[in-house]
C-alpha cells in the first residue's frame, strides 16, 4: 500500500520540474543541435538556416583557434577545480571548528561570492593593472619583483591572473558546500573512531570522507562543468588575449555566435561543449549511480 | 509553506497590475540608446516630445559593453520583435544588420539638400550598395592627440606633427625627465587586443598611404601598411609607449595620462574632457589637444560615431522615422551634444551658441576629417584579424611584412564569402 | 598511543599554525574586497595616482551620491530582490519534490530525469537565449520581474535539485520506516519528517540559488532591458561609458548592491551552521 502511494507521489513530484524543463529547455536545446548542422549567419538570416550536414563540425576540427581554446579550457578546468576543492575543504574545516574565529571567517569568506562576476572582473582588472595596479605596486615595494609584472598581457601571467580571480570568487561557494557536507557526518561515528585510537587525519579520510562523498561528488562535478564554461571573468580581464591564449571554449563560442553572427558554427561549438560536459558528468558516474541506488 | 505560497501569489498579482500600461491616445515608441551622459538623451527626447505632443518616447539604455548591446539587439531582431522601435547603432554594425534585413529603409526621409547638411565623410555607412538609406549619423567620435603643454614648453617643442617627430620628442623628454628623477612614458593609447587596437592600427596604416581594399580585393599587403605597423613596433621597441599599453582599453590609457605619467595620448574627445577636469586629472591645467600626427600620406582619424536606425519590425514606422529624423536634426543634436559632450554630425551646429567656447567648437576641424573603418557585413571578423596581427607586430613576434601578408590572406577569405 | 606525551605541545603548535593560516586566508579573501571599498571613497584623481595611493584622502561619499544620481539604484535593488526571492522559493519547492522522488522512491526513469536536468546546465546559455527571448516576447513577459524569475527558475533548477538530492540521500531510511509504521502517509512524511531533516541543506542551497539568481547578467540584461524592470547586476555595468570607466562610482554602486546580500548571508550564516549541527545530531 505504502509503496504504491509512495511511487505515485514520486511521479507527481516530478511533474513541476518536467514542465519547467519542457517549456524552457527542450525547444532551445533541440534548436541548438539543429542549427549546428546548418549554415546560419546573421548576414544571411533572411534565407533561414540551410542544412549543410557535418560541415560545421569538419570546420571545427580543423580550426586551430578551437584547439587552442579547448586546450586552455581543459588545463584551466583541471587546475582550478583541484585548487578550489582543496582550498574549499580547508576553509570548511576552519569554519567547522568551534571557536571565536569561526563567525568572522564565515562572514568574511562569503563576501567574494556576493559580488557579481562582472564587477569582480572589473575589480581584478584594476588590481592587476600593470602601471597603476596595487598588486604590482606592493610587489615592487616589498622588492619581490624588480619590474612591473605583465599580469594581463603576458600569456603565462594572464593564465595565473584568471586563476587567482576565479579561485577568489569560487572558494567560498565550495567551502559552504563542503561545510554542509561536513555537517552530515554523524558525530557519534567520529567519537567512536577516536576512542578506537584513530587520529584526526585518519578519521577524516576513513569516516568523514565516505559520509560526505555524495555531496562532494556533486559539488566537484558542478564546479568542473561551470569551470569548463568560464566566460565573464575572461571577457573582462583579458578578452581572450594575448593572441587568443586565454580564450576559453565559451568565449570562442560566443565570439562566433554574437560578435561574428555565425550562429551555425557557434551552435556546433556549443554542442561540443555540451558533449564534453556530458562526458565529465559520466566520469562522475559514481555520484550518479549512488543516487540511483536507494 | 502555505503562507509562503499566498505571499507569492499576492506578489505576482501586484506585479502584474503594476505592469499594465495605462491607456491614452498617445503613441509610445521605444528608443534603445547608450547609457545617457549628463542627460543628453533625455534632453533631446524632451525637445522631441514638446514638438510632437502625440508621441511619447520611452528610453531604454543599453549596458555599456558593446558586445552586450549587440546581443540585446540581435535577440530582439531574431524574435522579429517590435520592442525597440528606434535604436543607436555602432558605426561598424550597419552592414551586418542591413544584410540581415533588420533595418527599415529610410527612403524619402531626406532630400538631397538635407543630406548635404551632414558631414560628408561619415555618410557612406548610412547606405547599402544599392544606395538605399538605412541609418542616420547621430554623433561622432574622432581620434585626437592629447598632450602635456607644460612638458612640451619646457623642452621647447610644438605638438608633434608627424609620428617620427613624436618619437623623437618623447625620447628627449623622457631622458630629460628621467635625469631629474621623474621617469615617465612617452605615449599611451588602447592597444589591448580589441576594437580599440583596430582603430589605432588602421590610423597608422592609413597615415602611410595604405588602402584597405579595391574592387573586392584586400590591398593591405602593401609597403604602406607595413610602414604604418612598423611605426607601432618602433614606438614599443624604443620605449616610447607606456609599458602596459598592450593591456589597455581607453579608460586605462586615460588613467595613465591623467596621473601625469605620459606625454602624449591618442584617445577620443571625451578623454580630453576628463584630462582637463581637475577632479579626475592631476595635470588638468597643462593639457592640450590637437590633430593626430601624420605619416607620409597625411593624418587620418577613425570615425567612431553612433548612428540611428529604425527596427524593420516596428509597428510604428512613421512615428519612429519622425523621431529618428528629429534626434539627428539640428535641434535634436544640439540638445543632445550640448549635454553629452559628443560631437554633432552637422557642421552648422558647431556655430550654435550652445557650443560657444566649448571643446566641441574647438574640435570642429577634426570632426570634419574622420575616415570610416571598412564596411562589410563580416566586419567583426576583419577587425579581429587586424588587431591580432597588429598586436603581434607591436610585440615583435611578427615582422610587419609577415603580419600584412597574414591579415590580407585571412581577410580576403572573409571578403570572398 | 605513543603520542600521549607530546600531545599538549603539538596541540599548541597546531593551534598557532592554524591561527596563522586562518589569518592569512581571511586576509587574502578580504584584501581585494577592501580595495574595492577603498576605491568607493576615492576621487577620480586618487583612483589612478602613481605611485599607488592606498588610502583615500577622506570619507568622500560623493561616489555613492553619484551612483544613486546616475541610476535609480534603489528601485533596481527592489527588482533584484523580487526576482531572486520569487525564483528561489519556486526553485526550492520544485527541487525538493524532484530530489525526494529521485533519492527516496523507486520510480522508473530516474537516470533519464537526472541527465535531462543536468543537460540544462551543459549548454552555454547564450545559445538558448534567442529561443527563450522569442518565447518571452510572445508571452508578453518581457520586462517583468516574474517573467525573468521564471526563466531563471529553469536555469538554476538543476544545480539546486542535484545538491538537494545529495542531502536527501544522507538521511537514514530507519527514520522514515518508523514513521510509516506509525501510519503516516507519504505526504506527511515528506513535509513533517524529511523536510526538517534536510533543512540545513535547504538553507545552503537557497543561499546559493539566491546569489546565483541575483548575479545573473545575461538573461537579466536581455529580457529586462527597461528601467522599470532592470536588475541591479545589469545596472552595475551601465556606469561605464564607451571610452570611460568611472571605477569609483562603480565600486560605490557595487558596495551598495552587495549590502542586501551580505546582510542576508550574515543573518543566515548562524542559522546555516547551527541548523546543521542540530540536524546532524538528530540524524
Amino acid at each position: 500500500m505504502h509503496n504504491k502511494q509512495r511511487l505515485i507521489f514520486g511521479y507527481i513530484a516530478l511533474i513541476p520540474a518536467i514542465i519547467v524543463f519542457c517549456v524552457f529547455i527542450v525547444y532551445p536545446v533541440i534548436n541548438t543541435f539543429y542549427l549546428s548542422f546548418c549554415n546560419y549567419r546573421t548576414q544571411t538570416i533572411r534565407q533561414g538556416p540551410q542544412w549543410i550536414g557535418f560541415a560545421n563540425y569538419a570546420q571545427m576540427f580543423s580550426d586551430d583557434k578551437m584547439w587552442t581554446a579547448l586546450k586552455f579550457t581543459v588545463l584551466f578546468t583541471l587546475i582550478s577545480v583541484v585548487l578550489e576543492s582543496v582550498l574549499g575543504m580547508l576553509c570548511a574545516l576552519i569554519m567547522n571548528r568551534q571557536g571565536k574565529t569561526r563567525a568572522l571567517v564565515c562572514a568574511m569568506i562569503l563576501i567574494p561570492w556576493c559580488i557579481p562576476t562582472v564587477v569582480s572582473g572589473l575589480m581584478w582588472n584594476y588590481i592587476f593593472a600593470e602601471s597603476y595596479g596595487v598588486l604590482n605596486y606592493l610587489l615592487q615595494l616589498t622588492g619581490l619583483t624588480s619590474g612591473a609584472v605583465r599580469w594581463l598581457t603576458d600569456s603565462n601571467y594572464a593564465f595565473l591572473s584568471i586563476l587567482i580571480s576565479d579561485v577568489w570568487k569560487t572558494v567560498p561557494y565550495m567551502s559552504l558546500l563542503m561545510l554542509s557536507a561536513l555537517k552530515t557526518v554523524d558525530a557519534s561515528f567520529l567519537e567512536a573512531a577516536q576512542i578506537d585510537g584513530a587520529n584526526k587525519v585518519q578519521s577524516f579520510f576513513k569516516i568523514s570522507m565516505p559520509c560526505m562523498k555524495p555531496i562532494i561528488i556533486v559539488a566537484v562535478m558542478f564546479r568542473t562543468i561551470q569551470s569548463f564554461r568560464i566566460y565573464d571573468l575572461i571577457r573582462v580581464l583579458t578578452n581572450g588575449g594575448p593572441q587568443g591564449k586565454t580564450t576559453s571554449l565559451t568565449i570562442y563560442t560566443i565570439t562566433q555566435y554574437t560578435t561574428y553572427g555565425n550562429m551555425g558554427y557557434g551552435a556546433a561549438l556549443a554542442v561540443l561543449t555540451f558533449i564534453i560536459s556530458m562526458i565529465i558528468a559520466v566520469c562522475f558516474q559514481d555520484g550518479v549511480k549512488s543516487k540511483l541506488e536507494v | 509553506m502555505k503562507r509562503f505560497l499566498s505571499i507569492l501569489l499576492c506578489l505576482m498579482m501586484v506585479l502584474s497590475f503594476a505592469s499594465v500600461v495605462h491607456a491614452d491616445d498617445k503613441t509610445t515608441i521605444t528608443f534603445y540608446c547608450n547609457p545617457s551622459k549628463n542627460g543628453g538623451v533625455e534632453a533631446a527626447v524632451a525637445a522631441f516630445e514638446a514638438a510632437n505632443p502625440n508621441i511619447h518616447v520611452e528610453i531604454v539604455e543599453f549596458s555599456s559593453d558593446t558586445n552586450q548591446k549587440k546581443t540585446t539587439l540581435s535577440s530582439i531582431f531574431q524574435a522579429q520583435d517590435d520592442s525597440a522601435d528606434v535604436f543607436m547603432m555602432d558605426c561598424t554594425w550597419p552592414d551586418e544588420f542591413i544584410s540581415a534585413g533588420w533595418l527599415l529603409p529610410l527612403d524619402g526621409l531626406y532630400t538631397e539638400e538635407e543630406l548635404a547638411e551632414f558631414i560628408p565623410g561619415i555618410m557612406d555607412i548610412c547606405f547599402d550598395s544599392n544606395g538605399t538609406m538605412y541609418a542616420i549619423p547621430e554623433y561622432l567620435n574622432a581620434g585626437v592627440l592629447v598632450y602635456r603643454k607644460d612638458l612640451l614648453e619646457k623642452y621647447n617643442y610644438e605638438p608633434a606633427k608627424t609620428w617620427e617627430e613624436l618619437i623623437e620628442q618623447c625620447k628627449v623628454i623622457q631622458e630629460g625627465e628621467a635625469k631629474e628623477g621623474k621617469p615617465l612614458s612617452g605615449f599611451t593609447s588602447a592597444w589591448l587586443e580589441y576594437e580599440g587596437l583596430t582603430c589605432c592600427a588602421f590610423e597608422f596604416m592609413w597615415d602611410y598611404g595604405a588602402k584597405f581594399a579595391a574592387d573586392g580585393k584586400c590591398t593591405l599587403d602593401s609597403a604602406e601598411a607595413q610602414q604604418g605597423l612598423a611605426i607601432m613596433r618602433r614606438m614599443v621597441e624604443e620605449g616610447v609607449t607606456d609599458a602596459g599599453i598592450r593591456g589597455y582599453k581607453w579608460a586605462d590609457s586615460q588613467a595613465i595620462f591623467n596621473a601625469g605619467s605620459a606625454i602624449y595620448m591618442r584617445d577620443w574627445p571625451s578623454a580630453y574632457k576628463n584630462a582637463i577636469n581637475p577632479e579626475k586629472s592631476s595635470v588638468s591645467d597643462s593639457v592640450g589637444v590637437t590633430v593626430l600626427p601624420s605619416g607620409t600620406a597625411g593624418s587620418f582619424t577613425t570615425n567612431g560615431g553612433w548612428y540611428i536606425a529604425v527596427n524593420a519590425f516596428t509597428s510604428h514606422a512613421e512615428e519612429a522615422k519622425t523621431f529618428a529624423k528629429f534626434i539627428c536634426g539640428y535641434e535634436g543634436q544640439v540638445a543632445y551634444s550640448s549635454k553629452s559632450g559628443d560631437l554633432p554630425t552637422r557642421p552648422a551646429t558647431y556655430n550654435d551658441p550652445a557650443f560657444e567656447g566649448t571643446m566641441t567648437a574647438q574640435l570642429y576641424d577634426i570632426a570634419l576629417t574622420t575616415t570610416s573603418r571598412p564596411s562589410s557585413a563580416y566586419y567583426s571578423e576583419i577587425s579581429a584579424e587586424i588587431y591580432t596581427n597588429a598586436a603581434l607586430v607591436a610585440d615583435g613576434t611578427k615582422t610587419p611584412e609577415q603580419a600584412t601578408a597574414d591579415m590580407t590572406a585571412n581577410i580576403q577569405a572573409i571578403l570572398d564569402r | 598511543m605513543q603520542a600521549v606525551h607530546s600531545k599538549p605541545k603539538s596541540t599548541v603548535v597546531k593551534n598557532i599554525g592554524l591561527g596563522v593560516f586562518t589569518v592569512l586566508f581571511v586576509l587574502m579573501i578580504v584584501a581585494p574586497f577592501l580595495w574595492l571599498l577603498l576605491a568607493a571613497f576615492k576621487t577620480g584623481k586618487e583612483l589612478y595616482s602613481m605611485p599607488v595611493q592606498i588610502l583615500p584622502s577622506g570619507f568622500n561619499f560623493q561616489n555613492f551620491a553619484d551612483a544613486f544620481k546616475m541610476q535609480p539604484l534603489a528601485s533596481y535593488i527592489v527588482n533584484s530582490l523580487i526576482v531572486a526571492i520569487l525564483s528561489t522559493v519556486l526553485i526550492i519547492i520544485i527541487a525538493s519534490l524532484v530530489s525526494f522522488a529521485l533519492a527516496r522512491t523507486q520510480i522508473k526513469g530516474k537516470r533519464l530525469v537526472l541527465l535531462m536536468l543536468l543537460s540544462i546546465s551543459l549548454l552555454p546559455p547564450v545559445t538558448i537565449l534567442n529561443p527563450i527571448y522569442l518565447m518571452m516576447s510572445n508571452l508578453k513577459m518581457m520586462n517583468t520581474t516574474y517573467g525573468l524569475a521564471l526563466v531563471l527558475v529553469a536555469i538554476e533548477l538543476p544545480t539546486a535539485a542535484w545538491y538537494l538530492m545529495s542531502f536527501f540521500q544522507t538521511i537514514p531510511d530507519a527514520l522514515e520506516e518508523s514513521a510509516m509504521i506509525d501510519g503516516a502517509n507519504v505526504v506527511t512524511i515528506f513535509c513533517r519528517i524529511l523536510m526538517p531533516l534536510v533543512a540545513p541543506g535547504v538553507f545552503t542551497v537557497s543561499i546559493m540559488t539566491f546569489i546565483a539568481v541575483w548575479n545573473n547578467y545575461l538573461f537579466a540584461s536581455v529580457l529586462n532591458p527597461s528601467k522599470k524592470a532592470r536588475t541591479v547586476t545589469v545596472a552595475l555595468t551601465m556606469y561605464a561609458g564607451e571610452t570611460t570607466t568611472p571605477w569609483n562610482t562603480i565600486a560605490a554602486a557595487a558596495i551598495v548592491s552587495c549590502v542586501p546580500l551580505v546582510i542576508m548571508v550574515l543573518i543566515c550564516q548562524k542559522r546555516i551552521v547551527s541548523g546543521m549541527v542540530d540536524g546532524a545530531v538528530k540524524g
